[in-house]
């Protein structure tokens, strides 16, 4: 009985969140149209860069690998801090009546991992027709990935800070730097890089595409971080939301 | 005795006295007080009839509140399961939540029952119905962590009692903590300390409509549905008998977002009595309503009156005051009961 209700919930739950998602037409248009844009900016401005001796590859086929795991990364994220502040206050309402702050937290997320899917497959397709990917099963994976990183990224600064306009500007700030240290334009040696949320997803999708073999350790870290971040920020939304019940 | 639920006699009692009311011409707001005393008199009657009718029953013959009837507001399922909300646990060790509500442990409490008897049930004053809600002591202040912050004190003490049965008004100027009283009552703000008990289900329509602005009306019961533990046929057969009580049944397939601001809020009050709750609690719910659905919103009001539900409206109208049973003012963030005298807002106005 309870695992049904649970299970009833939790799909009124996603459908409500993905309908709610899909009829604001901005969205989908922004996530379909915002990938090309970006990669193929991205590639121009590199391309003005001289080619020099170590690089991988040549500058511009660099920056439109930057600009795919950027888009990839910052569209889902805007997508989760948006989940969150904007239905806050009817969020709040529902889980006073009893709907579990859990169930919404899956819903939400369900929304964002959909958003990551769909913005990581445009974004690999646009990346293919500047370069040659090595492995598309393994870029997309990784791209999804990110997707989901940083949509848990934008939940957690939606509950933390429930403002859009703040909240937008601390995550643009947030996804460009870390992009830019992870690819590493921006070169540092400060080990704090490495806690980033991008930096070993970078590597994982520059093995990908250029097709040299994912290191394990890169893999795990990334894994770890999907996970410790999702606790995060279920924790965090669940106290800062408030928890259920009419009294 | 045949086997006659106790709501199905509450409800066939209200049906005819409203119907009575219908013929007659007379609508709550332009009775006169001796006639109110007259039926109120009458109720009584009615009740302590019904009440010995029961009474005469063997016990196990009637079950008085699981019986499926065809009373309009009983929406409980074949399980019993109705209400909903965890029981609240206060983190705050200066204010004490209490409920009677039984939860299963996944955010569903059991059927909410009647008030449990107690012997509390009259007061001085003559007024009858078990307490169904109790706040004590309540305090809530807002303050800034920023440096020029105001700090505001919004209730100092505030006590309040609420019982089964009765239409409460809660007025009070502008900026003096009423829609905080109501959100410290239903658990939606940590009061800073004091007490709230609830027996019953609780139902919250807030001032500002708290919905989904991209999903349907249908949509919406089905969600908030969902939250109160309710099956999916009785969120539908609450939904259109709300529909229709309060006219909207055409926009069900409208989103939120395009709804009027009058429609809209009938779906925010709709959303608080899904569930059909014992006490309801109601900050501003007809702002946008035309003359008929303001009309209906009273009629239905009088409807839960008499089923037993207690009723506590936030009121800026002053030429409404005679609809209520009791009126509270809550001013310098304490709750006062000006039945007799009227608001001081009212004094200002002349009325009364």
């Amino acid at each position: 009985m309870a695992v049904a209700r649970r299970a009833r919930r939790l799909e009124v739950g996603l459908s409500s969140a993905l309908r709610e998602f899909l009829r604001e037409p901005v969205n989908v248009a922004l996530l379909v149209a915002l990938p090309p844009l970006v990669i193929v900016s991205y590639g121009s401005i590199m391309s003005s860069f001289p080619e020099l001796p170590g690089m991988s590859s040549s500058p511009e086929t660099l920056g439109a690998v930057a600009g795919t795991l950027f888009v990839a990364a910052f569209l889902p994220g805007v997508i989760g801090l948006f989940q969150v502040i904007s239905a806050r206050r009817a969020d709040e309402r529902l889980s006073l009546v009893g709907f579990p702050r859990g169930t919404l937290f899956v819903a939400r997320l369900a929304t964002v991992a959909a958003a990551s899917l769909l913005t990581g497959a445009i974004a690999l397709a646009v990346l293919t027709t500047r370069t040659d990917v090595a492995s598309l099963p393994a870029a997309f994976g990784t791209l999804a990935l990110v997707g989901v990183l940083y949509g848990l990224v934008g939940m957690l600064i939606g509950a933390v800070l429930p403002r859009e306009l703040e909240g937008s500007l601390v995550l643009v700030f947030v996804a460009d730097i870390d992009e830019a240290l992870a690819s590493g334009i921006v070169e540092t040696d400060a080990a704090f890089v490495q806690l980033l949320p991008l930096h070993y997803p970078h590597e994982l999708f520059e093995a990908a595409v250029d097709g040299s073999a994912m290191a394990t350790g890169d893999v795990l870290a990334t894994g770890a971080y999907v996970g410790v971040l999702a606790l995060v920020a279920v924790g965090v939304y669940t106290t800062l939301t408030g928890e259920g019940g009419l009294r | 005795m045949p086997n006659i639920p106790k709501s199905w006699l509450r409800t066939t009692h209200a049906r005819h006295r409203r119907d009575a009311l219908t013929d007659g011409g007379q609508r709550g707001g332009s009775r006169t007080d001796s006639e109110r005393a007259s039926e109120a008199a009458t109720d009584e009657a009615v009740e302590a009839a019904i009440e010995a009718v029961i009474d005469d029953e063997p016990l196990g013959t009637v079950d008085l509140e699981s019986s499926v009837t065809d009373d309009p507001g009983d929406t409980t399922d074949d399980s019993g399961t109705a209400a909903t909300g965890d029981d609240s646990t206060d983190s705050d060790p200066g204010a004490t939540v209490t409920t009677d509500s039984a939860t299963d442990g996944d955010g569903s409490a059991t059927a909410g029952t009647d008030p449990e008897p107690t012997d509390e049930n009259e007061t001085a004053d003559g007024r009858d119905g078990a307490v169904v809600l109790r706040a004590e002591g309540l305090e809530k202040t807002y303050g800034s962590w920023l440096p020029f912050g105001r700090t505001v004190e919004v209730l100092d003490g505030a006590d309040v009692e609420i019982r089964a049965g009765e239409v409460v008004g809660i007025v009070g100027e502008n900026g003096s903590g009423k829609s905080t009283l109501l959100q410290a009552l239903v658990g939606a703000l940590e009061p800073d300390a004091g007490t709230v008990e609830t027996s019953g289900r609780v139902g919250w329509c807030p001032q500002e409509e708290l919905l989904y602005d991209r999903l349907t009306v249908r949509e919406t019961f089905r969600l908030f549905g969902e939250g109160y533990g309710m099956a999916q046929s009785d969120i539908e057969d609450a939904r259109d008998r709300l529909a229709e009580t309060l006219d909207f049944e055409q926009f069900l397939d409208y989103r939120v977002d395009q709804l009027s601001g009058g429609n809209r809020q009938k779906v925010n009050l709709s959303i608080a009595l899904l569930h059909d709750p014992d006490v309801l609690l109601l900050d501003e719910p007809y702002t946008g309503f035309d003359w008929d659905t303001y009309l209906a919103f009273w009629e239905l009001t009088d409807e839960l009156r008499e089923r037993g539900t207690a009723v506590a409206i936030i009121s800026h109208l002053i030429n409404e005051q005679e609809r209520f049973d009791r009126i509270v003012e809550l001013a310098d963030g304490t709750l006062e009961d000006v039945t007799d005298e009227g608001s001081s807002q009212a004094a200002d106005a002349g009325v009364r």
